[in-house]
């Protein structure tokens, strides 16, 4: 177990070192020139442009800029933004909480939700709940995000009066409050991952209800719901850790327009706006941050799938 | 007799009930002209279109119009305008003028404290003309703040400010926010820039960056009895289905600037939000050719074909909302500088074909324009609009629509292509277009729009309408300098003017449209 750790823990440090290399090339590849787009309308100050381009070290080679931006990277100096003026690490130490926030949340709210539908389609296989599930499922899963929001604001927020249009309100400072903003951005962000978990567990769990082992349980008489908890489930589940890791990188993915849509504060908007604006800096950072989350839950999926399945942890070291 | 009398007095009655019945449903309307008892408490939330968070509010930093109304609440002046262009007191209770217009004499409030502690006084004020001025030399981008001489302190409430040169719009070099020395020497211009120190009825509580801006209410403000809320919440959206659901559903109470025309579909006829729509216009939108030697523009000929092919009356009316109109010069129609003498260029398509023509352009050798235009959905559909056009009398045309900051890399201070036409915003002030076409051909013009061509008459013509001594006196030469640069030159097409819209909540009362900054201590909600 500590060598398949280990070696996967290697190879997350490859894919970030070529993350951090591919992230800072943006700087080279996108147009304009980096020190033009800081200083703006300052730019006309030849002076001031030669001294920013070279505080930016712009005036050095490729590589001697990439080492120094990953020094201070690595020492949490991020840069300045190219838009605001300011570090680009408060920025992003203002923001990263709210979208961790309501990524947590969405992320428990998808398991939650999503397995429990998920159980109960299989259970109900062909039957009425099952029906009904598989639409939800299919909805979550083809109706795009921005115009389910939009439908969501319009019932809820215009229409029925009872949840806000936007913003986000810290727990810290109201907490009735603050769950009322989050409900709508919880579950539009949640709602793709809800169908896929949804999906996943039906079909999983329809799978092992076929397996020799649970007939004999049957044949044993052992009660339905104890098979279904205490042996079909435990097995089922184990595809379901797979879709949990991806529905990571789609929870982070999904904030960037949810943010936008319901005006939170996060990261999403932050680098949406950082696009636009070509902030290079801000775009740089939450690369290399949103990444090393995604390494980091995929490395944590892997473990959970070596500890769970011990046949996943010899077939690789047989490998 | 007495008959007759109660007759004569019920219709007087009848009369004067209409009257003021009728008095009412405007007052209804406007919800600015509501003078009832004021009401204290209550957070004032306020939003635009797009962003507003990103600009510094120390006043001293750069030209910013978006960050001065944000930092309105904190920070005041020595007078404000109003939308005639007069000066309306504020920190200088009252002024004088000398007979030749170049020295101003201001009588400041007494007992006015910064919120920082420090006291406002003649000191501190001529301290922040100083910057203003400082900021503009090295800009080069106005001329009448370039012309103050000096600013002498006469004694701790009296400050004189001479002019060396008179300009027609000298007192906008006196129209400078008054920020905090004490906050400025302590903390430096970068903390002053995220935290506005100023004398204004509310404090600046915290900011975060294009997301939200907080100010509470100050306790101590020198006006007695104001501000009547409790404080003034900026909020940035930036999507504008949200902003008009907000604004419906009562989180925003207030939108001080509208210029789309979905937020105008969305809100116009929303029970309980008032529309006001200024009668001047603060802004123009144009399409200026490229002006470089080799541009097949420079051929008079092309320039018109283009004017004569192109109904851009017709496009601006249609993609245009009530706030919106069609321009044919750098004023519009109700504005003391509109010269009528003008003519639209109508539209027609035979004689643009005769034109390219003669400049050399057929079938066989067609001319091929690049729109250029920033991503703002009016002005992309404006440019799909023209390259219709253009393609009907046969000129090729394709549409290059840019991200702002790529925008400004290649349009304000790069250089264009031959074929460019370019779509250009131009800031103005209500009251006056010279403003605006002041700050385009600054002294920073060369490096800002190097490949924009002025006509030599023309910029005459400006220079000297700038120089008057009224604004009044500045009508003739601006005029003429509009017949140089729409009839005989052809320079620039299809001006679109935009007209302040602020759309408010009904119970938001004492909003005065016709301030050219909000005056936030004069405001209340009954609800």
């Amino acid at each position: 177990m500590g060598k398949y750790i280990i070696k996967r823990v290697a190879q997350a440090f490859v894919v970030m070192f070529l993350v951090t290399l591919i992230s800072y090339a943006l700087i080279q590849i996108m147009p304009g020139d980096a020190a033009v787009i800081y200083l703006g309308s300052d730019a006309a100050n030849e002076e001031l442009l030669a001294r920013t381009r070279a505080e930016m070290n712009l005036d050095k080679p490729f590589v001697v800029q990439w080492v120094l931006w990953l020094a201070n990277f690595v020492r949490g100096d991020f840069g300045k933004s190219f838009h605001f003026h300011v570090p680009v690490r408060d920025l992003i130490m203002e923001r990263l909480d709210i979208t961790f926030t309501l990524g947590f949340f969405a992320l428990m709210l998808s398991v939650v939700v999503g397995i429990i539908l998920g159980i109960t389609a299989a259970t109900h296989r062909n039957g009425l709940w099952d029906n009904l599930i598989n639409v939800f499922a299919n909805v979550g899963i083809s109706a795009p995000s921005f115009w389910i929001s939009l439908l969501c604001i319009y019932i809820f927020a215009l229409h029925f009066r009872i949840l806000p249009v936007q913003g986000y309100v810290p727990p810290k400072k109201d907490l009735g409050e603050a769950v009322r903003h989050m409900i709508l951005p919880c579950f539009i962000m949640a709602l793709p991952s809800i169908a896929t978990m949804t999906r996943q567990t039906r079909a999983s769990i329809l799978d092992v209800l076929n397996e020799d082992y649970v007939r004999t349980a049957r044949s044993k008489g052992l009660k339905k719901n104890v098979i279904l908890y205490k042996h079909v489930l435990k097995n089922a589940l184990i595809p379901v850790l797979t879709v949990l890791g991806m529905s990571i990188a789609s929870l982070f993915g999904g904030s960037v327009m949810v943010e936008q849509i319901f005006n939170i504060p996060g990261m999403g908007q932050l680098v949406t706006n950082a696009v636009l604006n070509r902030d290079i800096p801000i775009i740089q950072a939450f690369i290399v941050i949103i990444s090393l989350v995604i390494i980091l839950s995929a490395l944590l999926v892997d473990i959970a799938y070596g500890i769970v399945d011990p046949r996943i942890r010899i077939a690789k070291g047989e490998n | 007799m007495k008959k007759r009398n109660w007759k004569r007095l019920l219709a007087s009655a009848l009369t004067l009930a209409l009257t003021l019945g009728s008095l009412g449903a405007a007052v209804s309307v406007h919800a600015s002209e509501d003078n009832g008892e004021p009401v204290y408490g209550g957070i004032l939330n306020v939003s635009r279109e797009g962003t507003m968070g990103e600009n510094d509010l120390y006043p001293h930093l750069k030209m910013n119009t978006q960050a001065y109304v944000t930092m309105a609440p904190a920070i005041e002046k020595l007078f404000y305008l109003n939308a005639q262009g007069e000066m309306v007191p504020q920190l200088a209770t009252s002024w004088d003028v000398s007979e030749d217009g170049l020295t101003y004499t201001f009588h400041l409030a007494e007992g006015v404290k910064f919120h920082d502690g420090s006291d406002f006084n003649a000191e501190v004020a001529k301290w922040n003309l100083d910057q203003a001025k400082a900021v503009v030399d090295e800009l080069g981008t106005g001329t009448s703040n370039g012309a103050m001489e000096s600013a002498t302190v006469i004694d701790d409430h009296t400050l004189e400010v001479k002019f060396s040169t008179m300009y027609a719009t000298l007192f906008l070099a006196l129209d400078v926010y008054m920020a905090s020395q004490k906050a400025y020497e302590e903390n430096g211009v970068e903390w002053c820039s995220k935290n506005p120190v100023g004398t204004g009825p509310f404090v600046f509580d915290h900011w975060t960056l294009d997301s939200e801006l907080v100010y509470t209410k100050n306790e101590n403000y020198w006006v007695e009895g104001q501000p009547y809320l409790d404080g003034i919440t900026f909020k940035v959206i930036k999507e504008n289905s949200v902003l008009s659901a907000s604004m419906k559903s009562g989180e925003v109470d207030l939108i001080h600037y509208a210029p789309s025309t979905d937020l105008m579909d969305a809100l116009r006829d929303e029970p309980g939000v008032t529309t006001l729509i200024s009668e001047q216009s603060s802004g123009f939108t144009e399409w200026i050719p490229c002006g470089l030697e080799t541009s097949p523009f420079r051929d008079e000929n092309v320039r018109k074909a283009i004017a004569y092919g192109v109904d851009f009356a017709a496009i601006v009316d249609s993609i245009g909302a009530d706030n919106v109109v069609y321009s044919n010069q750098f004023a519009i129609d109700s504005n003391m500088f509109y010269n009528s003498n003008v003519v639209n260029y109508e539209y027609d398509p035979e004689k643009a074909m005769e034109l390219l023509k003669e400049a050399g352009y057929d079938d066989s050798n067609p001319l091929s324009v690049e729109l250029i235009t920033e991503n703002v959905p009016a002005h992309k559909l404006m440019s799909e609009a023209i390259q219709a056009y253009l393609l009907q009398i046969g000129v090729n045309c394709e549409i290059n629509v840019m991200e702002g900051a790529a925008y400004f890399d290649n349009v304000i201070v790069g250089t264009w292509e031959d074929d460019w036409l370019v779509n250009m915003g131009t800031g103005s002030t209500a009251y006056c277009p010279l403003t605006g076409i002041n700050r385009l051909m600054g002294a920073n013009h060369a490096k800002m729009f190097p490949c924009v061509y002025f006509p030599d008459e023309w910029v005459e013509n400006v220079v000297e309408s700038a120089a008057q001594l009224t604004l009044e006196e500045a009508v003739p030469c601006f005029q003429k300098a509009n017949e140089v640069m729409f009839n005989d030159y052809c320079g620039m097409y299809g001006i679109r003017c935009a007209l302040d819209t602020v759309f408010i909540r009904d119970y938001v009362r004492n909003y005065n449209m016709d301030n050219q900054i909000i005056q936030f201590g004069t405001l209340w909600k009954t609800e």
